[in-house]
């Protein structure tokens, strides 16, 4: 299948008849390739893997603002001992953009126990998450380059902390296509009220095409942007207005046959069409069982709006869709400055059960196997206090954890040093996650290349490495 | 073994010292990457891994830091490392790997200072070491290919081959074919395409040109009224009978000044073509009006240099002119706003308000303004070089810094008021003013003093140590290397002493004394004459340059302002300082635009080419290296390379030359395609006018114009929410993008576009069928046609007129009746809006043919 050729993609659509095939379409809709200048992204959205792998899609839990993982998966026992003092001179000292350089070192509050036959450490802060961590696969050793929100969690999308690349979902969805044309092959979905920091440049597709760019999806009003007309319309009306774009459309086709862009822009109403009628679908919670809705933590109040997040995210994922991105406390809310106690207690209780129960549910519908689930934030915090009670910014060590698709729960990976400053054993640089979370869905970081601008590009710029430690 | 350092028995203790515990954590640190350095999920060989895993990590540490000392110079304590065999053959101390105990190796214990110290003044980072344990792990296997590590001088670097890449090459002086052809492009495309076995299509039929020249010279299709006008004005081509449809190109002589050439002349003069050409010049140095990351502040006078642009594309300013005024108009004329405006184009990269870690912050910035003005202007992939040696083209690592040190020593400025002439006129009372207001500014000053000091001296803390010094300072007593360093870190500071709230700070008398000077003061504020808006402009320091080094290699030495070592000095530079200022922007602007240096200009020519045609010449328009494509027509480049520079570098002989031509003029669906399509389906040599969706701004300022909404003033100030202006005046905001514009394409902004890509997304259908802005401008044009038209038929064909230019068919005359019908008469203005929206929804509309 020569897409390069505009004719015998022509008669592979043909072929293919009126709903053609699923592969077809990435292809079509990125039509650079029609004048035969940009690189061919059909070759890689043959959708066939690099290599065998379970997971087909990926929930990725983002925890916007830098979720304190000695508060969470990391004790910390030293810094009981060191607490009130300033930082010993044998830790290489960091840069924290808020410039508390002497501030005293601050022991965690939390409980900590060891959970499941693993023994995971985990506090008394996410007790849901805690009775899943046989599941689980926490790494300790991440690191990045962020030293704020912004580039921090530009990094973690895009593997920069400078702007203007792809996504990490756009690359999944360059790589693997999607799976249901009628729906968006990469979503995200924020909070209720706050936005991500860097709004929509986050998912972004950068310099691919904008058809491997995330798509905002929102719980109220309409779930995808102009879905619908500002004010209702009939049905008919509707029906009426796209069949008249589609006769005069076909007409204008029909004696332009050697351009199948033409083609793939009729195609695009139909599967506007489409959308219309299964995003309302696939986002509607009327359908779920009252159990469902509890076990997500849907009838509380504190956990009602993750809890729907994250319900939606299994649905959009039973219905094909390949990367859903959950911000939680989108607008940095995990960022505490001051009064971590309070800020990570609300947080923590808001999220753990509705994550908790995503886990619970995928396994129950046999979904885990084939979904990774991604949990984390841009970056963690430092054990040096800040404003008195709270944590500064710390991408020198933080914790991430993944669980179904591909992964070995119930492992602990990594660690930091006694305070939990750097991350010192099996060091995971953003990098080095984005190329093990692509490895676990198939997808080999170095083999998946886009040409840009003539040159080649990767996910991980030319580095990361696939942490072996956490498959299966 | 390297230099023993410590005597036996320090070093017995310090390997007894890091006994048990660090060895099991380094066994599973060594195991781990172990794993990591030997991934193989990869569909390679383990050869070629441990090639890659040697170039990469390994050969380059071997170079920098060990074989100055342990090579064919020196080889201290017997060692040398630049050859496989003696390095495993090892040095007085013994082996350096132990092949059954690989995490004791002697290699590693020097490399982490366990014991011995290697380097001996600086330990290596911990990633080199790291390489360094996976790969002794692994064997310390050196590629088979490998005999000799050679420190390979730049003048090595460059191959014979590299010198002789087209592309570096002087502009030829290629004959025209002499194939009967007046416009000269035409000659070379019909050369091309008959070796093909091709040739030139029909013209295109009349109003389909008309409507392509429009869109590609103003960004807007014309009016009907403009249309029909056209079609009846005189033509000498009538006049001769040569109607154009339906006819063979071959032999067909050019028109002299038809009406087409004057339409061409027209349109060229016309105050849009400035709006629709700046468009691809804005997209290149990635222009917006806001910093990016998370505050994305506004850039108040960003405008300034939008406006620069269009009236220089405007005005037809030659090339030369273009460069050196956005690169050094501080240099030009530093007195002047257009060059304050123009100099924009060293400012438009994101800017973080709250980053401590200035030193790496400025490092992005002048990594920025290489990347973008080695891509833009030069149409080479400069910021492959900047961590190591380009791998495809002959780019070294220096070439990138020597491209980076004419712009290093530049220093953003705040302080320079965007519009002097207006500041002028106001002059008198702002003195007035600041006269009154002395008295009272010098008393609260004096209150406010200390605490402000404390403050400045606190957020100085803040910073990481190691930049605290050079804050300290005074501006004239810093280093140049510290001075654009300074002017970020204050930037922050400026802000926390913004947000200082001094009644809180005070007590006592001062308080009461400052509270009395504050009302003053309030009082005064009432008369204050408005504050000058600043333009983002640079200047340099001063005439002595920060010291530009290697990122990582500062032992390697100044790099100075140069061009790329390839070059040799073909085309040479000299950069001579200009009272205040180094003058290496002003010199590398020179050199850019140069008529003895091709690179420019062949790029330059190309994107005007690409602008016209969707394709360029060279395919990947900012990259002409060898990851890009050679160019279809070389000797066309030249040519008009060539041209471009005989006619003074300026742009509007150039869109004529190409817009006049027979190429440009083809019908996107000739009668005769068969053989084109079988032999050249691409259209790489250009037997047809590659039909192309309209680009996001086209799109938007397409429909207000066919609307009847545009509102046409040209100039000045974006506007903050979307507005009836052409899609060039809305505000560019980084991180909240117009919704139409991004939707269709438009680029983030954040790094230079070439191209913009062109997709087609469901979304985008969405957009065009339910958007509010959409259902606005539909509703407002139906209301229009019901009011302005009788009847039906009337109406639909007015509708047709002013959208597709053409006359509906019965076909579709009936298709718009029924939907109106379908719709019942309760609703008609929904009804008339459905089948507005519906021609704007046709591929008809949104595509140039």
């Amino acid at each position: 299948m020569d897409l390069q050729i505009p004719s015998s993609r022509r008669s592979m659509l043909q072929d293919a008849g009126f709903g053609f095939g699923l592969l077809a379409l990435q292809a079509l809709l990125c039509q650079n390739r029609v004048l035969g200048l940009d690189p061919d992204p059909t070759k890689s959205t043959t959708h066939k893997t690099h290599h065998p792998a379970k997971a087909k899609s990926i929930i990725f839990l983002f925890m916007e603002g830098g979720p304190s993982h000695i508060d969470l998966f990391d004790p910390k026992p030293r810094l009981e001992q060191l607490a009130g003092q300033p930082l010993p001179p044998s830790f290489k000292p960091i840069i924290t953009p808020m410039g508390e350089y002497n501030a005293p070192l601050m022991p965690s509050k939390r409980a900590w126990k060891q959970h499941g036959n693993s023994g995971t450490w985990v506090s008394d802060w996410l007790p849901h998450t805690a009775q899943h961590v046989d599941d689980l696969a926490v790494i300790r050793s991440c690191w990045g380059n962020g030293l704020n929100h912004s580039n921090g969690v530009c990094q973690m999308n895009s593997g920069s902390t400078l702007g203007g690349r792809p996504s990490l979902g756009s690359w999944v969805t360059y790589g693997l296509g999607t799976e249901n044309e009628s729906l968006p092959a990469f979503v995200v979905i924020e909070d209720d009220d706050g936005k991500v920091i860097n709004g929509p440049r986050n998912w972004s597709a950068g310099f691919m095409p904008a058809a491997y760019q995330g798509t905002a999806l929102h719980s109220n009003g309409d779930p995808i942007r102009h879905l619908s007309t500002p004010t209702p319309t009939s049905p008919q009306r509707q029906d009426s207005k796209r069949k008249l774009i589609d006769a005069l459309n076909r007409k204008h086709q029909a004696s332009r046959s050697i351009d199948s862009e033409l083609e793939a822009r009729i195609r695009s109403y139909e599967l506007a069409y489409r959308m219309q009628s299964q995003a309302p679908e696939a986002i509607d919670l009327a359908q779920e069982s009252h159990s469902t809705l509890q076990l997500y933590g849907i009838d509380e109040k504190e956990t009602s709006v993750f809890g729907r997040n994250c319900l939606m995210a299994r649905r959009l994922v039973e219905r094909g869709v390949r990367f859903v991105q959950l911000y939680h406390g989108s607008g940095s809310r995990w960022d505490a400055h001051s009064g971590i106690e309070k800020n990570h207690s609300s947080l923590c209780r808001a999220s753990d059960r509705p994550i908790a129960g995503l886990l619970t549910d995928l396994k129950q519908r046999g979904l885990l196997d084939s979904t990774l689930v991604i949990w984390g934030g841009e970056f963690g915090r430092t054990p040096m206090s800040e404003k008195g009670d709270g944590r500064d910014h710390n991408s020198n060590g933080f914790t991430m954890w993944m669980a179904g698709g591909g992964v070995r729960g119930g492992q602990t990976i990594g660690s930091t040093d006694e305070i939990g400053l750097h991350a010192v054993e099996d060091r995971l640089h953003v990098h080095d996650l984005h190329a093990t979370i692509l490895h676990l869905i198939g997808l080999n970081h170095w083999d998946l290349v886009y040409s840009h601008q003539g040159r080649p590009e990767r996910a991980t710029q030319n580095e990361g490495r696939v942490c072996t430690k956490i498959l299966a | 073994m390297f230099v023993p350092l410590r005597s036996k028995f320090t070093q017995r203790i310090a390997t007894q010292r890091v006994a048990t515990p660090f060895r099991i954590l380094w066994a599973s640190v060594l195991a781990f990457s172990y794993l990591f350095a030997f991934p193989h999920p990869f569909a390679r060989s383990q050869q070629q891994d441990t090639a890659k895993f040697f170039e990469e990590r390994i050969r380059p540490v071997l170079l920098e830091h060990c074989i100055a000392c342990h090579g064919p110079d020196k080889s201290e304590s017997g060692l040398r490392l630049d050859r496989p065999e003696l390095f495993r053959q090892g040095g007085e101390s013994g082996a350096l790997v132990e092949a059954q105990k690989p995490v004791e190796s002697l290699l590693l214990q020097a490399l982490r200072h366990e014991g011995l110290e290697m380097p001996p003044n600086k330990k290596l980072p911990d990633e080199q070491i790291e390489a360094f344990e996976a790969w002794v792990s692994a064997g310390a296997l050196w590629p088979e290919y490998v005999q000799e590590l050679t420190v390979a001088t730049d003048r090595d670097k460059i191959r014979q081959v590299d010198r002789e890449y087209w592309f570096f090459q002087p502009l030829s002086d290629p004959a025209v074919p002499s194939l009967g052809y007046t416009n000269p492009i035409d000659a070379f495309v019909a050369q091309k395409l008959q070796a093909q076995g091709l040739s030139l299509g029909q013209n295109a039929d009349e109003s389909v040109l008309v409507r392509r020249l429009y869109l590609d010279l103003l960004g807007v299709p014309p009016t009907f009224d403009e249309l029909q006008e056209y079609l009846a004005s005189p033509s000498p081509d009538a006049a001769e009978g040569q109607g154009t449809e339906g006819q063979s190109a071959v032999g067909q002589s050019a028109v002299g000044q038809g009406r087409y050439e004057r339409l061409v002349d027209k349109l060229l003069d016309d105050p849009r073509y400035g709006e629709r050409s700046g468009r691809f010049w804005l997209d290149l140095v990635r222009f917006a009006e806001s910093d990016g990351f998370k505050q994305d502040d506004f850039r108040p006078s960003a405008y300034r240099y939008r406006d620069y642009v269009v009236s220089a594309f405007n005005q037809d300013i030659p090339y030369s002119q273009f460069i050196a005024e956005q690169l050094a108009g501080d240099e030009l004329d530093p007195t002047s706003d257009r060059m304050n405006a123009a100099t924009g184009y060293l400012r438009h990269w994101i800017y973080e308000y709250n980053q401590r870690d200035v030193r790496s912050h400025w490092d992005n910035i002048l990594n920025d303004l290489t990347d973008v003005t080695g891509e833009a202007l030069l149409g080479l992939g400069f910021s492959c070089a900047r961590c190591h040696d380009h791998k495809f083209d002959p780019l070294l690592q220096k070439d990138y810094y020597r491209l980076q040190a004419f712009f290093a020593p530049i220093e953003p400025r705040y302080d320079i008021p965007s519009d002097a002439t207006s500041l002028e006129a106001r002059r008198e009372k702002l003195e007035a003013w600041l006269e009154c207001a002395e008295p009272v500014r010098t008393e609260l000053e004096l209150l406010e003093r200390e605490t402000r000091t404390k403050v400045v001296e606190a957020a100085i803390e803040k910073f990481p140590p190691d930049v605290r010094p050079a804050l300290r300072k005074a501006q004239d007593q810093r280093e140049p290397e510290e001075r654009s360093i300074a002017v970020l870190a204050y930037l922050q500071i400026a802000n926390e002493l913004k947000g200082l709230d001094f009644s809180k700070k005070l007590k006592g008398q001062e308080l009461a004394q400052w509270k009395y000077w504050k009302k003053h003061e309030e009082e005064l504020k009432k008369g204050m004459p408005k504050e000058p808006e600043m333009s983002l402009t640079v200047r340099d320091i001063g005439s002595r340059a920060p010291k530009v080094t290697i990122v990582g290699r500062a032992s390697a030495g100044e790099v100075h302002p140069e061009t790329p070592s390839v070059l040799g000095d073909r085309y040479p530079l000299e950069v001579q300082s200009q009272g205040e200022s180094t003058g290496r922007r002003l010199a590398l602007a020179r050199w850019i635009t140069d008529p003895s240096n091709p690179l420019a200009w062949r790029v330059i020519v190309n994107r005007l080419w690409q602008h016209h045609f969707g394709r360029g010449l060279v395919a990947n328009a900012s990259d002409f290296g060898r990851l890009g494509e050679p160019p279809t027509h070389p000797e066309l480049l030249d040519f008009l390379a060539q041209q471009m520079i005989e006619q003074g570098g300026r742009f509007k002989s150039l869109h004529r030359l190409m817009v006049t031509s027979q190429t440009y003029r083809q019908s996107s669906y000739p009668h005769e395609r068969a053989q084109g399509q079988a032999i050249d389906p691409e259209n790489r040599w250009l037997w047809r006018f590659a039909p192309r969706r309209l680009d996001a701004d086209q799109i938007r300022d397409s429909i207000l114009v066919v609307s009847g909404t545009i509102d046409p003033r040209s100039g000045g100030a974006s506007d903050a929410s979307d507005s009836n202006r052409r899609s060039i005046y809305q505000r560019v905001m980084r991180n909240s993008p117009n919704a139409f514009l991004a939707t269709f394409d438009a680029p983030d902004a954040s790094v230079s576009v070439a191209r913009r890509n062109t997709t087609t997304t469901s979304l985008q259908s969405l957009f065009l069928t339910n958007s509010t802005w959409m259902v606005r401008k539909s509703e407002g044009y139906a209301k229009r046609i019901l009011s302005e038209s009788p009847s039906t038929r009337l109406r639909i064909e007015m509708m047709f007129r002013q959208t597709l230019l053409r006359e509906p068919s019965d076909e579709e005359v009936r298709w718009i009746e029924a939907s109106i019908e379908e719709q019942g008469t309760s609703d008609p203005l929904g009804a008339w809006s459905d089948a507005c929206q519906a021609l704007w929804n046709t591929s008809e509309f949104l595509y140039i043919e």
